[in-house]
């Protein structure tokens, strides 16, 4: 075991430790403006959109702006809510 | 000293192991500390979440279960054993994952798959990707696994890693004007069933033929060594078997679309990491229009701890530092020349733009994409591995071996 690599690891370990407490503290006061804070909950309560995988932060979808798109037009019409708004899938390109 | 050799004696039938105390007790309480934190701040599933991805660190330490190690030794030795384990642990996950996706959701939960559009930004980014990986020595859960372990020049190749996901971002939206198809599900366009044939026909084929590769350059194919440990001691100090570990990442890969309700990614993270570092010196990423997307830019404004793929990230690494320490293997002596550095670094960059430009790693685009039955992932495993072939050639120019020895 490398001395130098255990302390840089653990170095790193802590500031990732710090940044992240401080990214949540930080997020925390963003979502401090009552508008902002009852978003959420409006969100829960529609079942479209709390069920709706394409407005929840997709990963495996998320450089794609379709998922984005999907956001604004209504994914309880179709039974594949990303595909139903789809603009990649307009004309094909 | 009296107490020790009684210890000594009585554990004297099995094999000492040498375990990195201090890492693991660290490590431990960190997992704990971090599964409550989680737990209490977000929720029970993004806690669970982290678990997974710890067992994911886990499996990926002891399996040694990289794609970049496997894909350069193919090309170099001719030896496919890395590339049919890799194909069966998409098989398995693909059995799962079609169905699950075609259904639309399981014990209440919307499933959607890695499903993105196959155009040229695929083909560019995967074939960066796959260059990078070469140089920067790990593709994005080798990143994560090795830096879990210890790894100071891994650590470099995570930074440019993160600064090239930054970057990829910034360009996308152009790249996404490229001509492309739409995405294409097979589960969507063939039905279950044939979506399922299709699938493990292609995943076969690729197995098949790098059999027959292997066969064509030695003989026969490769046997694996008898382990030195079994049972328990196996399973907690590792090495698993290469085959065991792809099976148990498929496994928690399955577990990760129920829980989460969409398969396991990791550079997602890396880019959201870079954004709000970037944002925290005042560099106006929130403006950026990858950034103004809906989910993107509520990802941005919400705490790290509530985006899936970080907390899967923080629990990778940790769960291979674990996993290391049980190994008596954590943060190993390695010379570290400026060159390797250099070609760290280049690697990170050029992984982390790629990986935006074509919707994934090795784990989103390649693993989660095909067990997923979206065409995207299958462009990219061909890009990529063109990209990686590069990545081997220029290896020695940074004292790297290669197809010719540093």
């Amino acid at each position: 075991m490398s001395l130098r690599n255990t302390l840089l690891f653990g170095a790193a370990l802590l500031a990732a430790t710090a940044a992240v407490a401080a990214d949540h503290v930080a997020s925390t006061g963003r979502a401090a403006p009552p508008a902002q804070a009852a978003a959420p909950a409006a969100e829960e309560a529609n079942p479209c959109a709390a069920g709706n995988p394409c407005a929840a932060g997709n990963p495996c979808a998320a450089s794609s702006p379709c998922a984005a798109a999907s956001v604004d037009a209504s994914p309880c019409a179709a039974g594949n809510p990303c595909a139903a708004a789809n603009p990649c899938a307009a004309g094909g390109q | 000293m009296i107490m020790a050799d009684i210890a000594a004696t009585r554990i004297s039938p099995v094999p000492a192991f040498r375990i990195d105390r201090g890492p693991v007790t660290t490590v431990l309480l960190a997992l704990l500390a971090a599964t409550v934190a989680i737990g209490t701040l977000v929720d029970a599933r993004h806690a669970a979440l982290f678990l997974i991805g710890s067992l994911l660190g886990v499996s990926l330490y002891h399996g040694s279960f990289g794609f970049t190690g496997g894909w350069r030794r193919f090309v170099i030795e001719r030896r496919g054993r890395a590339i049919r384990t890799q194909m069966l642990m998409i098989a398995v996950a693909a059995i799962a994952f079609i169905p699950l996706i075609a259904a639309g959701s399981a014990f209440g939960r919307p499933l959607v798959g890695a499903v993105a559009p196959v155009g040229v930004s695929v083909i560019v980014g995967a074939a960066m990707f796959g260059l990078g990986m070469q140089l920067g020595g790990g593709c994005g859960s080798g990143t994560l696994f090795t830096v879990g372990g210890g790894s100071s020049r891994m650590l470099v190749t995570l930074l440019f890693f993160i600064v090239g996901a930054v970057l990829g971002t910034a360009h996308l939206p152009w790249w996404l004007e490229q001509p492309s198809l739409p995405s294409i599900s097979l589960g969507t366009e063939l039905g279950v069933p044939l979506a399922l044939i299709v699938t493990l026909a292609g995943l076969g084929l690729v197995a098949a033929v790098s059999a027959l590769v292997e066969r064509r350059a030695h003989g026969s194919l490769e046997t694996v060594k008898a382990p030195s440990t079994a049972g328990w001691q196996r399973l907690l100090h590792g090495p698993w078997p290469l085959v065991g570990a792809g099976l148990a990442l498929a496994a928690l890969n399955i577990a990760t679309l129920l829980t989460a309700g969409h398969p396991w990614s990791i550079t997602y993270g890396f880019g959201l990491w870079g954004a709000k570092a970037a944002a925290a010196v005042g560099v106006p990423v929130a403006t950026w229009e990858f950034w103004t997307w809906p989910a993107q830019a509520k990802a941005l404004q919400a705490s790290v701890l509530e985006d899936v793929t970080s907390v899967m990230d923080f629990g990778i690494i940790l769960g291979a530092a674990l996993a290391a320490g049980l190994a008596g293997k954590f943060a190993p002596k390695a010379a570290l020349p400026f060159a390797s550095l250099l070609a760290a670094a280049i690697g990170g960059i050029l992984m982390g733009y790629g990986a935006r430009l074509s919707f994934g790693c090795n784990i989103g685009a390649l693993f989660s994409g095909i067990a997923s039955g979206s065409v995207h992932g299958w462009l990219w495993f061909a890009s990529a591995f063109i990209g990686s072939f590069a990545g081997v050639w220029a290896r020695p120019l940074f004292g790297l071996d290669g197809f010719r020895k540093p």
